[in-house]
């Protein structure tokens, strides 16, 4: 059964609702807390701008920054150079190189995978790709560099994260569809923020994954 | 030829045609795994049932033959949902790990799941039947048994086209698995060929293996140039590399088999460094690189010169019987009629008289070039010389001055193939002038006069005229290396360069004037060399 | 009650050849021999004879379906690979009578025309085996078979093979298959086995007890034979009881006697003065019938497939009131996931598939909607595949589960 569509006469509708409430107290109550605004502005109580580098905003908590290559428990990459990622990638900026891994049940892992970091569009595809989250995201998003090489991110830089710990982990969908945890302590939220290029360490504990058994339940 | 009602429609079979054969002819595709065109049939993945009226079960499509007045479904709820049924119990054993399947992408699973599964797997991973995975068969396979559908068609291709059994189920119930006895490798030539028929990523190419996702590579048409066979190939490729070749089917000459050298010959093109750009001997006795505009009119001239200096008769146009029919028209053309060439000739070593014979009975002949026959048909023969020994000699008797020659690195290399290439160097070394065309780079390029940078095979498009004289199109697959052009192109520009008339703009043009022009190739058309080729009527 | 092939078992010397004629042994085949070919496959005809193996198909058919006119050579192949759980009744009849079969054989042989013949018996009855083979030496010996069959120009040889423990291997083709060196897999039908059995030739299967029959059905007339039994199934039948009852063993039941009189008269009743639960009446591929259906039912063909089950090849299996009918599918299951030859897909996947459930279950680690999985996998294998033994999973599953459900709910977690 057809229903009969109810019209509504827009400026019958608005005469009816005008009241002197709404006309003049209206816009006065908007102005007061324009005015409240400034006055905070202008006492110095809430600040519009912050002074970065020394202060940054925090980012939400999917902020799809730097990726991350994950590991297993011993420290290989968890990846196992399926490709979903570089198929899924607009910017075409993912370069693989498979390997026949030792174990015939991971049969596959990355001797390279790279990401060029100029390309990359953060659109996060990869992640949403990746049948084993082995590629994740940080909230890192401070990515200059003096070269065009040092934009090129390989399997190490990827994997092993010195500023992690400052910038915390990012987009992450498939944190339950993998049934995994990562082992990963934040860094407590001092206000104390590093300005400048952070320069990668060696010799840094890669984060890892608990590693999925395909034949346990 | 009984008619038959096929999901509503009547339709003809031929007679004695199964269900799911006819169904392909009238473009309806029954599922199915087991089942191949060039293989015995098994019946044993039921995958193809359907419902034919007056029968009480469904019925697989595979074994039943056709009768008149069969009334048969192929999409009703009951085939649907039988179909569905044994996709799932395919898949309940099945480890689903894609990501890592080369044969992802062009999986029969995956493809039949999108269409009649798109159910959630009902078994735990833990009750899954484990097998073993990554086995090496030899050279050619790699065997994971935990992804086998079971369908049997490598046991029946070892069992019906080699003849050799190697590979047989093990086991019983869900354990069964395929293999060979003890992980004995497949070491038979023709062993690559199963992971073409293979379904699904049981059987996977060593050599293709995680080399690059399927989805990425472009397929092209080709013609394999690995032997005088002809056997009709695809070549798939990505970023101007081929990355593997695999058979495509066509009754009339391989079926839907390859052979081991034939589908790895394609990685000879990048075995030696290329010739890319045309070069020319200085008076020094160096060659330098020079512009094609130049080293043509350069030779043309001298060829020219010697032409009028001592007759049209003492310019041998040596042709390769790797190059296609379209190069070796052109070529001989432009000999003939702008030079007055008389000798003509093709035959290194003593193989190329070997065209017609078989090295074994499946697909391989020993003549281990792809236009032999197309050489042999253009005229590129000469009773007179007899094979490349007679050129030498007319060469050392002064007869003959100067040459053009053409020369291919064969795909399929055998020991004979060195002698044969010294046998080009004493014939160089022999003449006054000599132009080489060549794709590879070889060390006795040195003594030659001018060396043109030309395509290799996949690199251009054109016909080859196999054994029995089928005229097959083999279609451009990559680009070339460098400067390097075609054959047919480089002749059309020397014609062009003489002042003759020269309109020929591909392939297809050369070959319309062929067919004009040579009488063996009269009756056929560019459309004919197209599956399953065309054969020349004997003269 | 009469006795036809279990007459002479309990007689400890009958497997000699001299005892056997004592007593009235290879008369049959010495007047099958005066009689013509074609007369005879009338005669079996007319004794409405059926296949004993389980199937039932009458035997009289199906030698007719053989071409005559060919050049290829006839074969009849003796099935004795008796593998049915539940079901020993050829082994009795080879242990105690061999000659009987022989006599059986030969008169089949004569009547098809076929001069080579083969006994296929399952590897783990070796000891069987060795009698048979023993009696067939006794009948070479005799001038029995050999190249005149008892003196008449006509050859046959026949030849024991041993299987090699493959449940499959009963089914006709693919015994075929096992006796041609091959994996024992069942073919495609068609082409069926009497135009292209054994070695593509015109090939004959014949249980046993089918070819143990035919010497009193040609000395004594089709016509006797047929007054036996009820109208559709006639003649006597062995059933090979065991299960909860106090005397198991073998019996010759004439067709047609009431399931209930069986169980209590001639096996003893259910042993232990319990109560009758259930009963699988012919081997443990057949739908199992509870206490009740058994009410009225007659151990003939039709009456049993009237009850919701079938004769098969009569290995009853009587369950009593302490049975746990899970458990006992379980094993059942197991059974059959473990004997699927793997060759098509439904019945490799889904008897193991099932099975696993069923150990599931058992275990007290089951659904309540594992017992719908259960019933929804046999839809998807039944009648879905190349021989039946998908089919014979999929009765006992379906029966048990319907008719004890709460049974198996019980184990469940709910």
């Amino acid at each position: 059964m057809k229903r009969a569509a109810k019209v509504i006469n827009v400026r019958d509708q608005a005469e009816k609702e005008s009241s002197f409430a709404k006309d003049v107290l209206g816009p006065l109550v908007g102005m007061g807390l324009t005015i409240n605004r400034m006055v905070d502005n202008l006492t110095g109580k809430v600040n519009a701008t912050i002074r970065y580098p020394e202060e940054r905003r925090a980012y939400s908590g999917r902020l799809r920054g730097a990726h991350i290559l994950t590991a297993r428990e011993d420290g290989s990459p968890r990846c196992v150079a399926c490709y979903m990622c570089a198929t899924a990638c607009p910017a075409d900026c993912i370069y693989i190189e498979p390997a026949e891994h030792p174990d015939p049940l991971i049969e596959k892992y990355p001797a390279r995978f790279d990401i060029d970091m100029l390309r990359c569009v953060f659109c996060g595809f990869c992640v949403d790709a990746c049948p084993e989250e082995a590629i994740i995201m940080s909230r890192e998003t401070e990515l200059g560099a003096y070269t065009r090489a040092e934009t090129m991110w390989d399997i190490k830089r990827l994997m092993s994260r010195p500023e992690l710990p400052e910038f915390g982990l990012g987009y992450r969908p498939n944190e339950k569809l993998v049934d995994s945890t990562i082992k990963f302590v934040p860094k407590n939220k001092e206000k104390k923020r590093l300005a400048g290029r952070v320069t990668l360490k060696e010799d840094v504990e890669m984060i890892a994954h608990v590693t999925f058994d395909p034949t346990k339940d | 030829m009984p008619k038959f009602t096929l999901n509503g429609q009547e339709v003809e079979a031929k007679a004695g045609q199964t269900i799911i054969q006819a169904a392909g002819d009238h473009g309806i595709e029954i599922p199915h795994y087991c089942y191949h065109p060039d293989l015995p049939i098994d019946g044993n993945c039921r995958m193809c049932l359907v419902d034919v009226e007056k029968m009480p079960k469904l019925t697989p499509a595979c074994t039943t033959i056709v009768n008149e007045g069969m009334v048969v479904r192929s999409d009703n709820p009951r085939v649907k949902e039988a179909v569905r049924g044994v996709l799932e119990f395919l898949l309940i054993n099945h480890p689903v790990d894609c990501p890592v399947c080369d044969q992802a992408g062009e999986c029969r699973l995956q493809d039949y799941y999108m269409v009649y599964g798109l159910h959630t797997s009902e078994i735990p991973l833990g009750m899954k039947v484990r097998k073993r995975k990554v086995i090496d068969l030899g050279p050619m396979v790699v065997l994971d048994q935990e992804r086998c559908v079971l369908c049997s068609r490598c046991i029946r291709f070892f069992d019906n086209v080699t003849g050799t059994g190697e590979m047989q189920f093990f086991g019983r119930g869900d354990h069964v698995a395929i293999g060979t006895f003890e992980d004995r490798p497949l070491d038979n030539p023709y062993s690559g060929n199963v992971v073409d028929i293979c379904p699904v990523g049981a059987l996977t190419s060593r050599d293709f293996r995680f080399k690059c996702r399927v989805w990425f590579l472009h397929a092209t048409n080709s013609i394999c140039a690995g032997c005088s066979t002809g056997c009709a190939t695809r070549i798939d490729h990505r970023d101007g590399a081929i990355f593997r070749m695999i058979a495509r089917r066509n009754p009339e000459v391989n079926r839907s088999w390859l052979c081991d050298e034939g589908r790895l010959s394609f990685h000879e093109l990048t075995r030696s460094e290329r010739v890319i750009q045309p070069s020319i001997k200085g008076s020094d006795g160096v060659q330098t690189p020079i512009t094609w505009e130049d080293a043509l009119q350069s030779v043309d001239q001298r060829l020219k010169q010697i032409r009028d200096a001592n007759g049209g008769s003492s310019i041998l146009g040596f042709g390769s019987p790797s190059a296609t029919n379209e190069g070796l028209f052109l070529f001989k053309r432009y000999l003939t009629e702008q030079l007055g060439a008389t000798q003509f000739e093709f035959r290194i070593d003593s193989e190329d008289k070997k065209v017609l014979d078989e090295e074994d009975q499946i697909l391989r002949h020993f003549d281990k070039h792809p236009n032999s026959m197309g050489a042999i048909k253009l005229g590129l023969i000469s009773d007179d010389l007899d094979g490349i020994d007679g050129a030498i000699r007319a060469a050392r008797d002064g007869r003959i001055k100067a040459a053009v020659i053409i020369y291919f690195n064969p795909l399929v290399r055998r020991p004979s193939d060195d002698e044969a290439e010294g046998r080009i160097i004493e014939l160089i070394d022999e003449l006054k002038y000599s132009v080489v065309l060549a794709a590879h780079k070889a060390d006795w390029h040195a003594s030659a006069d001018v060396v043109l940078p030309v395509t290799a095979w996949s690199e251009e498009e054109g016909t080859y005229t196999n054994f029995e004289g089928r005229v097959q199109f083999a279609a451009k697959a990559i680009e070339s290396a460098g400067d390097a052009l075609p054959i047919w192109e480089v002749f059309a520009m020397l014609i062009h360069a003489s002042g003759a008339e020269s309109r020929w703009m591909s392939a297809e043009n050369v070959f319309a004037t062929m067919t004009e022009r040579s009488q063996p190739y009269s009756r056929i058309t560019f459309e004919q060399t197209q599956l399953p080729g065309v054969v020349l009527a004997s003269s | 009650m009469t006795k036809i092939l279990l007459a002479n078992t309990d007689k400890p010397d009958q497997a000699s050849i001299g005892k056997y004629r004592e007593r009235g042994g290879y008369k049959a085949l010495e007047k099958a021999l005066t009689m013509e070919q074609t007369a005879l496959i009338e005669e079996v005809k007319a004794s409405g004879l059926r296949g004993r193996g389980g199937a039932g198909f009458p035997t009289g058919m199906k030698w007719s379906f053989v071409p005559r006119n060919t050049n290829k050579p006839t074969y009849l192949l003796c099935n004795a690979d008796e593998s049915e759980p539940g079901t020993f009744k050829d082994r009795l009849l080879m242990e105690r009578d061999p000659h009987l079969l022989i006599e059986g054989m030969a008169i089949a042989c004569y009547a098809l025309n076929c001069h080579l013949s083969y006994i296929y018996i399952r590897g783990e009855y070796e000891f069987v085996a060795n009698t048979q083979q023993k009696a067939l030496d006794e009948a070479y010996d005799a001038k029995i078979l050999g190249p005149s069959l008892m003196g008449k120009d006509y050859p046959l040889d026949i030849f024991i093979h041993l299987g090699q423990g493959a449940y499959i291997c009963g089914e006709e083709t693919s015994l075929i298959e096992s006796l041609e060196g091959n994996r024992g897999y069942p073919r495609i039908k068609p082409p069926f086995p009497a135009t292209h059995g054994f070695l593509a030739s015109p090939t004959v299967v014949n249980n046993v007890e089918t070819l143990a029959s035919l010497p009193w059905i040609v000395q004594n007339g089709g016509a006797a034979y047929a007054a036996i039994g009820t109208e559709k199934s006639k003649g006597t039948k062995l059933i090979s009881v065991s299960g909860h009852v106090a005397k198991p063993g073998v019996y010759e039941v004439d067709l047609g006697y009431p399931l209930l009189d069986f169980i209590n008269n001639e096996a003893g009743g259910i042993a232990n003065g319990r109560n009758l639960k259930a009963v699988i009446p012919g081997g443990s591929s057949v739908p199992v019938m509870t206490a009740a259906e058994c009410e009225g039912a007659l151990l003939d063909y039709e009456s049993l497939l009237k009850a919701g089950s079938m004769l098969g090849s009569g290995g009853m299996i009587v369950l009593d009131d302490t049975t746990s009918m899970p458990e006992t599918l379980s094993v059942i299951a197991d059974f059959y996931a473990h004997e699927s030859c793997g060759q098509c897909t439904p019945c490799r996947e889904g008897t193991g598939w099932a099975a696993k459930i069923l150990k599931n279950i058992v275990a007290g680690k089951g659904q309540r909607s594992d017992l719908d999985l259960l019933l929804k996998i046999v839809d998807r294998m039944e009648g879905k595949t190349i021989c039946p033994l998908a089919d014979a999973d999929v009765m006992p599953i379906r029966s048990f589960v319907t008719k004890f459900r709460s049974e198996f709910e019980a184990l469940c977690a709910s």
